[in-house]
């Protein structure tokens, strides 16, 4: 499915958008991180919790459980707090 | 198709007749919003559809000479037709209406909005004509615009297309809070500051771009740098607080002193190609720190100085928060609020999430 990818993270992925795939968030999550190893300790922290600067949403919806069930259809966001102004 | 007993005259015949002994009464059959938008002084706004019927109680004496004036000229040859038709026995229709009367530069005026407020000046008319025209502005938000506060936090890459659009509409005070001086690396994208002031504070560059923009903006300059100490007293002197600043520990401080003081925020923020926008309402939920409990570790947030950012793409951002920031003010249309949006410059794609309010929010989730 696709997955969009925050700016700072574009340094792992190169592209905006790429595609990953999982029966749940955080299936998705391991799959980016085999296709770009590191990405996904960027996202979540040892206890499996999503890091609080940054926020995933699944069709428009944010979602913090990684057990979240995902379907081919769905379209993830991942968001990070910026600060340049 | 005028009829034979009416006769349409040009503005500048009617100008003169106004101005010779016994001049006509001037009826304006317009609708009540273009009327309001700028009219001829001392005329007699009486919408089309209820000529006919209101008429008669306002103009008594059939007699009397009338000149009809609507926007172009259609509605006030039909009007003046029906004026005939009434017994009126001298009756001019306006050729080319309140359009050729404006073109031929002739005087005109705001009327005074209906709810007391002052009238706009003639000079405020002709500026914010394009404002007056629309029916989500015309005069009485107009002028809701010159009396707002705006509080611009930074006139760097955000701060400084948004002050430029919220001066060139008419927000009456501009306050700008930044302490930094104007860096030639600034102007790639920085459009509020020149060339010739490098070295200069940034809010006295801004006020001296936004006063030869606009002298109806009065800006306070706020050389300083927004702390816990100063930022209760700063914010709590404004409507909208639209946050362009570079750094999330402002961000933070922002949002928290604006959900005290009741303020809504218009946020954006930048990373190269990429920017994000979104409005956290009066009373916040959702907040900022609902949104983002805490911040980015450094290494995580660099500044534009570190990252590099696109010279444009704050322009962007910081145009559609002046849009927000207007909208707020002006009471029209949907906010921001509860969505966050993001554009990447790169696909020219915009995106939108929704936000949910936190319960467990320290900052507004036991409000």
């Amino acid at each position: 499915m696709k997955v969009l990818i925050p700016s700072p993270l574009l340094s792992y992925t190169r592209v905006r958008e790429v595609q990953a795939e999982g029966a749940t968030l955080g299936g998705l999550l391991a799959d980016l991180d085999r296709q770009y190893p590191g990405i996904r300790f960027r996202m979540v922290d040892e206890q499996d919790s999503i890091r609080p600067h940054m926020r995933i949403f699944v069709n428009g919806d944010q979602v913090m459980d990684l057990r979240h069930p995902l379907g081919a259809g769905d379209a993830v966001q991942i968001i990070q707090a910026l600060s340049g102004g | 198709m005028v009829a034979d007993l009416v006769r349409e005259i040009d503005a500048a015949e009617l100008a003169a007749r106004l101005g010779a002994p016994a001049p006509p009464v001037v009826v304006d059959v317009r609708n009540p919003d273009e009327h309001a938008a700028g009219a001829l002084a001392g005329a007699m706004l009486v919408p089309l559809p209820d000529l006919a019927g209101r008429i008669g109680s306002l103009l008594a004496d059939r007699a009397t000479p009338v000149a009809v004036i609507c926007a172009g000229g259609v509605r006030s040859a039909r009007a003046a037709e029906q004026l005939a038709g009434l017994g009126y026995t001298r009756v001019w229709s306006v050729r080319g209406g309140f359009t050729a009367w404006q073109k031929a530069g002739l005087p005109w005026i705001v009327p005074a909005p209906a709810d007391g407020t002052a009238p706009l000046r003639a000079d405020q008319a002709e500026r914010y004509a394009r404002h007056l025209r629309l029916p989500e502005v015309g005069p009485a938000r107009q002028r809701r615009l010159l009396d707002a506060r705006i509080l611009c936090i930074g006139a760097g890459g955000l701060g400084s297309p948004a002050a430029l659009y919220l001066a060139a509409a008419g927000v009456g005070t501009l306050g700008i809070v930044d302490d930094d001086r104007v860096e030639l690396s600034n102007l790639q994208r920085q459009v509020l500051h020149a060339t010739g002031r490098v070295g200069d504070a940034k809010v006295t560059s801004a006020a001296t771009t936004i006063a030869a923009l606009n002298p109806d903006v009065k800006v306070v300059q706020l050389d300083q740098r927004l702390v816990d100490a100063n930022a209760s007293a700063i914010l709590g002197d404004y409507d909208v607080i639209v946050d362009g600043s570079d750094n999330v520990a402002t961000r933070y401080l922002v949002n928290d002193v604006a959900l005290a003081l009741g303020k809504p925020v218009v946020h954006a923020a930048i990373h190269r190609f990429e920017g994000q926008l979104t409005v956290f309402p009066a009373g916040g939920r959702p907040c900022y720190r609902c949104l983002f409990p805490e911040p980015p570790p450094p290494e995580a947030s660099p500044s534009c100085a570190e990252a590099g950012v696109l010279g444009v793409l704050p322009g962007v951002l910081g145009i559609l928060q002046a849009t927000e920031a207007l909208k707020l003010i002006l009471g029209i249309g949907v906010p921001l609020a509860g969505r966050l949006l993001t554009y990447d410059a790169l696909s020219l794609t915009f995106s939108e999430v929704r936000l949910q309010p936190d319960a467990g929010c320290p900052a507004c989730g036991r409000q």
